[in-house]
């Protein structure tokens, strides 16, 4: 993720890397590539936050129930 | 309840389904295999509610893995099924954007240094939309 993230940002993209969808060889490793794109502009986002903001309302009806299902019934409520 | 005013998708300085693009890179068992930051479970759950969320609202992908060709496994089981139409692009290099040349739209503030970078990646180029500021998410 991090060389991908750092050329897409070079290259003028904003880049928000999904940081719970993510991971490494190890916390140090994951969290050293985590640091290096963030601090090249990188936004970081959860998944869930991701859902959220892309939904932006709940009022949006064409996919406000796949969405609440696939973050509250699935997973939030679930675990 | 009324929804609130859409505000212009393509030019909202947060990601809308319009002017965002997902990058999928290497979702694979011998990535996963090697994961020690967190459960491997538990980033395997947190992929496929990503890509649900991404398919939900159609947004572009770009299918990446790597290696397969030399033997490498293809995309995880679980989330293969959910990108049946995204085709996976298959490279050798460490780096994604190094090995498809990716052109993802157009990007919102082209700095100076990228002005001559013109990245096409003929199969991916149905994902550019005139005017779709891409991210990857």
């Amino acid at each position: 993720m991090a060389f991908t993230a750092l050329d897409a940002l070079r290259d003028g993209y904003e880049v928000y890397p999904v940081v719970d969808a993510i991971a490494g060889t190890s916390p140090e490793a994951h969290r050293a590539g985590l640091d290096r794109v963030v601090q090249a502009g990188a936004q970081p986002i959860s998944w869930v936050s991701l859902a959220c903001e892309l939904q932006r309302d709940w009022a949006r009806l064409d996919t406000v129930q796949p969405i609440v299902q696939i973050v509250l019934t699935d997973r939030l409520l679930k675990e | 309840m009324t929804s609130a005013p859409v505000r212009d998708p393509l030019d909202d300085h947060l990601l809308t389904p319009e002017n965002a693009a997902f990058l999928f890179i290497d979702y694979q068992p011998s990535q996963l295999a090697t994961i020690r930051s967190m459960e491997p479970a538990l980033l395997l759950k947190n992929a496929v509610s990503t890509v649900r969320t991404i398919k939900t609202f159609g947004i572009p992908v770009v299918h990446s893995t790597v290696n397969v060709a030399n033997g490498q496994g293809p995309t995880l089981p679980e989330l293969a099924v959910l990108l049946a139409d995204d085709k996976p692009l298959d490279r050798t290099t460490v780096n994604s954007w190094e090995g498809h040349r990716i052109r993802l739209g157009r990007p919102r503030h082209r700095p100076p240094q990228a002005r001559h970078l013109r990245l096409v990646d003929r199969s991916v180029h149905g994902l550019h939309r005139p005017g779709r500021a891409a991210r990857r998410v």
